[in-house]
């Protein structure tokens, strides 16, 4: 047995390198292709962003070299792959209730620590049951668990005709199976939330016709508390009983006394409002740029500076974002804007994401976007003293020779060692023994899939040298940079701006009004940008139902403003001529205005020795003066 | 491919096979392009309202109210740039920038009603566009939102916009294949929702036979009926995404639950109330769930500085 102990290790250890090896070695390849400029060149033919202009010659020849390569290699490009439909283990998944409510759950098959995987209305739930079901299924809150329903389950549960029927004297059409979408339960009717007792609207509710119905109104309900049946303890004890949810909604209206009083929407609110309470459910939402920045929003949006849903789709459009382009951003949003900025750009391109203090702070929000490898690694992060410090580097012309002597100077520790790792990397002999001492295999493969994440890691990050050097260079000129934080904007901008490539769209999110139109204005002084654009917007959600087709209750209006614009080429985009040629060309234009203007010139000449000029003189001259004119309007 | 039973020398064999090629790796950037070149596209900004495009081509005028200028000034000048007319002396300027979608749709020559930048940018936020998707695209129009959604699949998606004007159709594709993005995209001359028999298609394939059985999220009740007119043609769960900009998207709905890949979004857009109730129901009808409706609108605030 113990002969059999070393080879087992070594095959799980051969078998986890060799498949994860291919992640591993192209990353340590990357880092090396991604120094020289030649290999980015052959490849700018390839991934072309839309409004290039189009370079035929060097697209051709990526795409046999990309296909040449395609057909030696079984694997397929990484980033040619779509995110699966289905829950992975260790990934973050939404979870959107019916009221409204959107929690976080992170999908993993063994819990370990403080933090439950998932809590809801003060219970934690585990969610290894969650791992390998297609985004989109609805889940119910049972007392230990969730539990997933079949395909065409909706979030709201469908109520069927029998309790209705049988408490309701008016007909309400069966409705189709299925039906409704998101929050709305069938047919028979539902607007908005309102309760049965104390209902402010209630009037609201009376006769609104929808096509041939027979509508009841209230306007005999006695507003006291005393219409249901069933006491809230005896309640409770169902619950404790194990009693399924759809059984207490049913149990409740048969004893309701009023049920059957009420209109069809009334009625409906009421089934939904007890559903909501004994029978909750919610569905699997993936999350995206946009899902993750409305749950956040819905929640706390304080943190992240109130970026609405449609702000941050804002960000992402007019900042001309794309496969294969460089941006730099700068927020304080915790994290929504990177990680948005991950998913949009696919694992192409470089995303250099500004952060202070230690080490940046957002990376456990990154990880609820469930990025790839390939994602994830384009997010450079740089500390702002790069960029933004008094002494921070600006991109000088290549043909300074400062920057050559100061590049050469100092050496890339960093760089030197993780230029020595290799991978495979064969195990140390104290890794080997711990190996062996494991008790199983799981937890064997647990630890070689760490140890190849770690190697991951190192063979591709960056060294802050390495940084540095893309802030000098100017030919690493970012294509936009996106700004959101909470510190000037003014200032963060007019730092950072030197670093955009001319005709490159920026975009500066900030909470309030103020500091923007500063910056609009700053902008416009130092003639830096044009396209100049300060905006917000106001978002409205609507429900719309046959009948009761109306705007949610309450709008956005406070999602924050933008700033955009296009900065120009400092050398050519502004005035390159001086006032005084201007005034010469001016003045030299053929025709009318040419003559006039050098008349008036002339004249202007005349008149500083006015002073000595005598009256008699000044006289003359009015008087000549007036006959020219008199002429010139006697000839037009 | 864990084979257990691998000898060691097989293990090495696969591990080379396994080595990709490092030009697969991510992290391609691409550098702008600096200096704008013949014939291609600059978009040229007059006033903060009034943009137009220009493809650069030697020998050329453009004329706007500022003056005369001469397309052979553009080319070698870096993008950002400012040029002076050739007449009134060189009074009159315009600065060349160069083409986003954005700016694109501010600038090019409306041949229907199109959707603006804030819209567009919404919905391709909501459809959770990434690159290498295949969209679907109803109403080609005049190809601003097309634009919108290439940049974002760039570079190996693939968008199929749907036509139903030849015209129309034929001005998009020289379009798309002067502004550089014609590998991305597909226009077709089909009507989506099938409102007339037999005509068109030069696509050659005939609507799928097969009943709608899969569709987005849950599926509730798979479409029965055999859909023999319209539809986008590509097959079964062939789109991540599908945007309809159409006078009657509902037409089109059941079609879209077909062509959809499982898990996908469905968008579409439109003006009036009335076609919003009748897509919804509809959606709800042929599978889809999450529905959602929103209008997003715009406010522009000026700022000046005056004295008091």
């Amino acid at each position: 047995m113990d002969e059999d102990m070393p080879t087992d290790v070594s095959e799980t250890t051969t078998k986890f390198e060799e498949s994860t090896s291919s992640a591993v070695a192209m990353a340590a390849d990357a880092s090396a292709a991604s120094d020289n400029p030649d290999n980015s060149a052959t490849l700018s033919g390839e991934v072309t962003d839309a409004d290039d202009n189009g370079d035929e010659a060097a697209r051709r020849e990526a795409a046999e070299l990309f296909g040449a390569s395609n057909d030696n290699n079984e694997l397929d490009d990484p980033l040619l792959a779509q995110p699966q439909s289905k829950v992975r283990d260790g990934d973050y998944v939404l979870l959107h209730f019916a009221d409204g409510k959107q929690v976080f759950a992170h999908c993993v098959s063994s819990w370990r620590g403080k933090s439950p995987p998932l809590k809801v209305s003060k219970r934690s739930y585990p969610t290894a049951n969650l791992i390998g079901l297609p985004y989109g299924t609805v889940l119910e809150l049972g007392r230990s668990r969730l539990i997933p329903l079949a395909e065409g389950e909706d979030v709201m549960p469908d109520i069927t005709t029998s309790a209705q029927s049988r408490s309701s004297g008016a007909s309400s059409p069966v409705p189709p199976p299925g039906a409704g979408s998101g929050s709305n339960v069938p047919y028979a009717g539902s607007t908005d939330e309102l309760s049965e007792e104390n209902d402010p609207e209630a009037e609201g509710d009376a006769v609104t016709g929808t096509g041939g119905y027979v509508s009841t109104d209230n306007r005999d309900l006695v507003d006291t508390n005393t219409a249901q049946g069933i006491s809230y303890d005896r309640v409770e004890e169902m619950r404790e009983q194990g009693m399924h949810g759809s059984e207490i909604v049913a149990a409740l209206i048969e004893n309701s006394a009023t049920f059957d009083g009420k209109t069809e929407f009334s009625k409906a609110k009421y089934i939904k409002r007890k559903q909501m309470k004994y029978q909750p459910r919610c569905r699997m939402v993936r999350c995206t740029g946009s899902t993750v920045c409305e749950a956040w929003f819905a929640k706390e949006p304080r943190k992240i500076m109130n970026v609405r849903e449609d702000t941050l789709a804002q960000i992402l459009a007019y900042s001309n974002v794309c496969a294969g382009c460089q941006v730099m951003v700068y927020e304080t949003c915790m994290g929504i804007i990177t990680g948005a900025l991950a998913q949009r750009m696919g694992g192409y391109g470089k995303i250099i994401s500004l952060y202070m203090g230690q080490q940046p702070s957002f990376t456990e929000m990154i990880a609820r976007y469930n990025l790839t490898f390939a994602e994830n690694h384009s997010i450079k992060w740089l500390h702002t003293g790069e960029v933004l410090s008094e002494d921070a580097a600006v991109p000088v012309a290549p043909s300074s020779s400062s920057s050559t002597e100061i590049s050469e100077a100092v050496t890339d520790y960093e760089k030197a060692e993780r230029d020595q790792l290799v991978w495979p990397c064969p195990l140390q002999s104290h890794t080997r023994t711990y190996l062996e001492n494991m008790s199983s295999d799981k937890d064997r493969a647990e630890f070689l899939a760490k140890r190849c994440a770690r190697f991951a890691r190192k063979l591709t990050r960056h060294t802050v040298l390495e940084a540095r050097e893309w802030v000098h260079d100017p030919n690493r000129l970012s294509s936009s940079i996106i700004l959101a934080t909470k510190y000037d904007p003014t200032a963060c901008l007019l730092k950072m701006l030197p670093n955009l490539a001319p005709s490159c769209p920026f975009v500066v999110y900030c909470e309030y009004i103020e500091p923007l139109s500063e910056c609009f204005r700053e902008l416009q002084r130092q003639n830096l940008a044009i396209n100049l654009r300060l905006t917000d917007t106001w978002y409205r959600e609507y429900q719309v139902l046959p009948g009761r087709t109306h705007p949610n209750m309450s709008m956005s209006q406070s999602g924050g403003f933008l700033l955009t614009g296009v900065k120009l080429c400092p050398v050519t985009g502004t005035n390159e001529l001086d006032e005084s040629v201007i005034k010469t060309l001016k003045a030299q234009e053929k025709g009318r205005r040419g003559r006039q203007r050098q008349k008036s010139k002339q004249a202007k000449k005349r008149r500083p020795g006015s002073k000595e000029e005598s009256m008699s003189a000044k006289r003359a001259r009015k008087e000549v003066n007036r006959r020219i004119n008199n002429k010139k309007s006697r000839s037009k | 491919a864990k084979n257990e039973d691998d000898p060691s020398s097989c293990v090495q064999e696969e591990r080379r096979l396994r080595l990709a090629d490092s030009r697969l790796y991510p992290e391609r950037c691409l550098a702008p392009s600096h200096i704008i070149a013949p014939h291609s596209l600059v978009v040229i900004f007059e006033s903060f309202d009034s943009l137009s495009f220009a493809y650069a081509t030697p020998g050329q005028v453009f004329s706007n109210r500022n003056g005369h200028f001469a397309h052979n000034d553009f080319i070698g000048k870096p993008y950002g740039c400012k040029i002076r007319s050739r007449s009134s002396g060189g009074l009159g300027y315009v600065y060349l920038l160069r083409p986003t979608p954005e700016l694109w749709s501010r600038s090019l020559p409306h041949r229907t009603q199109i959707i603006h930048e804030l819209d567009a940018a919404v919905i391709v936020c909501q459809l959770n566009l990434r690159p290498n998707c295949v969209v679907c695209e109803s109403g080609t129009g005049s190809g601003s939102m097309s634009h919108s959604i290439l940049r974002t699949i760039a570079p190996h998606g693939k968008l199929h916009t749907f036509e139903f004007n030849r015209g129309r159709v034929e001005a998009a594709r020289k379009e798309f294949e002067k502004n550089g993005v014609s590998h991305l995209v597909d226009v077709h001359w089909r009507d989506v929702c099938g409102k007339k028999d037999g005509m068109f298609d030069d696509a050659g394939d005939a609507a799928a036979a097969a009943p709608a059985a899969s569709t987005a999220g849950d599926d509730t009740s798979p479409d029965q009926t055999r859909i023999e007119k319209g539809g986008f043609g590509l097959g079964h769960a062939k789109a991540h995404a599908i945007f309809l900009d159409l006078p009657e998207p509902w037409l089109a709905v059941p079609h879209a639950a077909h062509t959809i890949v499982p898990g996908g979004r469905i968008g579409s857009y439109s003006p009036c109330i009335e076609q919003s109730q009748k897509l919804v129901a509809a959606i709800g009808k042929y599978g889809f769930h999450s529905a959602r409706t929103v209008e997003v609108r715009l406010r522009e605030h000026f700022v000046d500085e005056i004295e008091m």
